[in-house]
């Protein structure tokens, strides 16, 4: 596919899309494949899945700044909202799909186990140095180990990363 | 769950315990001396490893707890 024959389409779709960008000789792809067109038919109301063979869009996948394969990256009402490069498991691109059906954004953080055992961690690691007069390296792993599970739900974390990645894909992409 | 993690759960608790423990022998002065500082920097591995879930050496040897 052209640059510009995607960019009139998603341009001109009032649906959310969903575009995959997968290769015949790509096996991750070809294990994602049953799952994504599971929740895509899921989401046949909702949601456009658009497949596009990389070995045929080379200008585009330049232009995108595509770097892997699979990439998945979800289009609303024209604008990129999200992009997860390498396979993603039922979970994940159901999580996808519900994303952008319910125009909301998709989020991955830890689990609810896995934010249970660094906030547990880094508060362990704070009440050590606390106890022991102030020992600032337990105090500010432990902090940072603490932040690690809640890093998602940060706000100031949510605004400051979108622009960190966008100047450092401007940075590091031709 | 994401594709790098090589660690069961139970592995995962078992090592941020242990970790906090070295770490609560080193920096709660409980031992002192070399073997002190080296808790005090070691039990950060263990601890670590088992709160992201990864462990290098486990993928070295293409082995690991959880399944795939």
């Amino acid at each position: 596919m052209q640059p510009d024959e995607f960019t009139q389409h998603i341009q001109s779709t009032q649906t959310p899309t969903l575009v995959e960008f997968w290769a015949p000789w790509c096996a991750p792809c070809r294990a994602m494949t049953p799952d994504l067109e599971r929740a895509a038919e899921e989401h046949r109301d909702g949601v456009t899945l658009l497949r596009i063979n990389a070995d045929s869009s080379h200008e585009l996948l330049r232009q995108l700044g595509v770097m892997g394969i699979p990439t998945l990256i979800g289009y609303q009402q024209g604008q990129e909202v999200f992009r997860r490069t390498g396979a993603q498991n039922i979970d994940g691109i159901r999580e996808m799909f519900t994303a952008l059906s319910a125009n909301r954004p998709l989020r991955r953080g830890p689990s609810p186990a896995d934010r249970v055992l660094r906030l547990g961690a880094g508060l362990a690691l704070v009440i050590l140095g606390l106890s022991q007069g102030g020992l600032l390296l337990p105090m500010a792993a432990g902090l940072l180990l603490a932040f690690t599970g809640i890093y998602d739900r940060c706000p100031i974390y949510q605004t400051l990363a979108p622009r960190l990645k966008s100047l450092l894909r401007k940075w590091f992409l031709p | 769950m994401q594709k790098w993690i090589n660690e069961a759960s139970w592995d995962r608790v078992v090592r941020v315990v242990l970790g906090l423990v070295l770490l609560v022998l080193g920096w709660g002065g409980f031992v002192s001396g070399g073997w002190g500082l080296a808790l005090k920097i070691i039990g950060f591995v263990p601890l670590l490893t088992g709160l992201f879930g990864f462990c290098p050496i486990y993928a070295l040897l293409k082995f690991r707890t959880n399944r795939a």
